[in-house]
């Protein structure tokens, strides 16, 4: 109906109605009011509906709520001729539910002679696309997360605080109760209640541990097929950050034809988020010489994977026999049980985590992880 | 009157209920609260009490409920217990007159203790809150010409000097100085000036 306002040149009409008609990207018209009088069956698609149902439509109508304030300021701000066109991405409601990402490019078409002005706008679907955002963004919380529980600093303050509560507990039950013993004055039945509460406590406690434990090491462990460089620039992208920060120069050899471990994912990294940081605070006090982590692959003459993460800081040291036992630590604000997980999570996967000295300066970190046995080899 | 009472905030009711117990066998009062806001809608004691807080609860910290206190004029003793050994808080809340900042959990003779002399603190601060008020009780109740001569006679001047000063007889004077020692129950002038020094310290503090 709207070619029918254009009189002249029908044949030019035509290729443009075909054009329009089989775009791949959505294209529709609506007038000032906003309610649609064309869609191209591209835009139909996005939205499911049928041109008859659409054209019963305003674009406020289809466009999801949290979206329309803004939508609506950028329709006033072309009305008011602030602006000749505008973008904006934003989700419409399909028929039946559910909501489409789309990127709306939106025109005002002016009047001439007795056509009167309309909205001309075209719609891309991009919901994939924000999909994938989205996922992007979860993992990087995720991994953000895991980086918090990496350096212990954050699970340290709760364990001590759970644990704390019901111990503190016990101890005022128990001196309450050695007290009024002293006095003559613990009738059976309160003891018998004191101790159960002593009781209930000290499983309260226990719980504590025993959530813990599961959750550093007992948590069944996932065997996915991994690719270990892969997983190395992960973290180093995690890491990232960190490695500027603390102006650190990264060298990172990757052996390309490395066979695939079985692993799961969240633990290795944790590994070697745990790894990439000890070398990082290494290198804090190093001034005199570069700071340099150097991240490697390799197959061992076992034909297993070995990582390695040296750097050129301060070196192990006197307590290198000592760092991988549990609450050891150099670090002020450490646990001093980042290398003890580690060691634990790679030995649960049939691997070994040691230290040896990096030459000329620093340390080396090196674990290993068996090969995926490849049927037929 | 009533014995003293101490008042326990910990939102742990485990350790709330220990702490209740453990106290009370030493033959003292105990009120818990789980919260900070929950202790602040209860009517301030009328006896010794102090207070055993717990650093971190919900709502309301226990640091923030000191500073709340202090703001009401209700400097009632407090006793910090805490989960975490944390320095730089226990250096805050000693600095703003906690009485003791224990690491959970500690010997019960620790608290035990820091509570005994919570309240001795506390009785000793209303003993003078006590004698304070009294005194101003009694100075009001002299009259306006009393008042000026004690004032007089406290800053050091002689009955003549007073007597010339207030346009009165001397014998006018001595009739008023011991009426208004009597009434301010001052056996002698040295006494009457420690009175006024006490009721001074109230006045400058309130201002």
């Amino acid at each position: 109906m709207l070619v029918k306002k254009y009189p002249a040149r029908r044949r030019t009409d035509l290729r443009w109605q075909t054009a329009f008609e089989n775009s791949a990207i959505g294209v529709t018209m609506a007038d000032f009011t906003g309610r649609f009088f064309a869609a191209n069956s591209a835009f139909l698609n996005i939205l499911g509906y049928t041109k008859s149902e659409l054209y019963q439509l305003t674009s406020r109508d289809i466009t999801y709520e949290e979206d329309r304030e803004l939508n609506q300021r950028l329709i006033q701000e072309l009305m008011d001729g602030k602006r000749q066109h505008f973008e904006l991405e934003k989700r419409y409601c399909r028929k039946g539910g559910g909501l489409v990402w789309v990127r709306t490019n939106v025109a005002l078409v002016p009047g001439m002679g007795d056509t009167a002005s309309f909205w001309f706008a075209i719609v891309e679907d991009i919901t994939p696309r924000k999909e994938a955002q989205e996922a992007l963004q979860i993992a990087q919380a995720e991994l953000a997360r895991m980086s918090r529980l990496t350096t212990m600093g954050e699970l340290a303050a709760s364990i001590a605080h759970e644990v704390n509560q019901p111990l503190t507990a016990i101890t005022n039950n128990s001196s309450a109760c050695l007290r009024l013993l002293a006095d003559h004055g613990l009738s059976p039945d309160l003891l018998r209640r004191v101790l159960e509460e002593i009781v209930a406590d000290s499983t309260r406690a226990g719980t504590v541990i025993a959530r813990i434990r599961s959750f550093l090491k007992k948590r069944p462990t996932e065997k996915n097929r991994l690719d270990v460089n892969e997983l190395i620039l992960e973290v180093l992208a995690l890491a990232d950050h960190e490695l500027s920060r603390n102006q650190i120069l990264l060298e990172c050899e990757l052996t390309k034809t490395l066979p695939n471990v079985l692993g799961d994912r969240v633990q290795l990294q944790q590994v070697l988020l745990n790894l990439i940081i000890n070398g990082i605070e290494a290198m804090t006090t190093v001034t005199t010489r570069p700071r340099i982590l150097c991240v490697q692959s390799r197959i061992n003459e076992l034909g297993n994977v070995m990582v390695a993460v040296c750097d050129s800081g301060t070196g192990l040291g006197q307590d290198a026999d000592r760092m991988f036992d549990p609450f050891f630590t150099t670090k002020a604000n450490g646990m001093g049980m980042g290398l003890s997980i580690s060691r634990s999570l790679i030995e649960g996967h049939g691997g070994r985590l040691w230290a040896t000295p990096h030459s000329p300066h620093g340390a080396a970190f090196c674990f290993t992880l068996p090969a995926e046995s490849r049927r037929g080899s | 009157m009533k014995g003293p009472v101490v008042f326990v905030i910990d939102d742990d009711p485990s350790v709330r209920a220990s702490l209740k117990f453990l106290i009370s066998t030493v033959g003292l009062e105990v009120e818990t609260f789980d919260s900070a806001e929950d202790f602040l809608r209860r009517e301030p004691p009328e006896t010794a009490s102090c207070l055993v807080l717990d650093i971190r609860l919900r709502g309301l910290s226990g640091l923030d409920l000191q500073r709340q206190l202090a703001a009401r004029n209700f400097p009632i003793p407090i006793i910090f217990i805490t989960g975490h050994g944390d320095i730089p808080m226990s250096v805050h809340a000693m600095k703003a007159g906690a009485v003791e900042f224990l690491a959970k959990p500690f010997r019960d003779q620790d608290l035990l203790d820091a509570i005994h002399i919570a309240l001795e603190r506390d009785r000793t601060w209303r003993e003078e809150e006590r004698m304070v008020k009294e005194l101003e009780e009694r100075f009001q109740s002299l009259t306006r010409r009393e008042q000026e001569v004690i004032t007089m006679v406290v800053s050091g001047m002689l009955n003549k000097q007073i007597a010339a000063r207030l346009g009165t007889a001397e014998n006018t004077v001595k009739v008023h100085r011991s009426r208004a020692m009597e009434k301010m129950h001052a056996q002698s002038v040295a006494d009457l000036v420690r009175m006024t020094e006490k009721l001074k310290a109230r006045l400058q503090k309130a201002s």
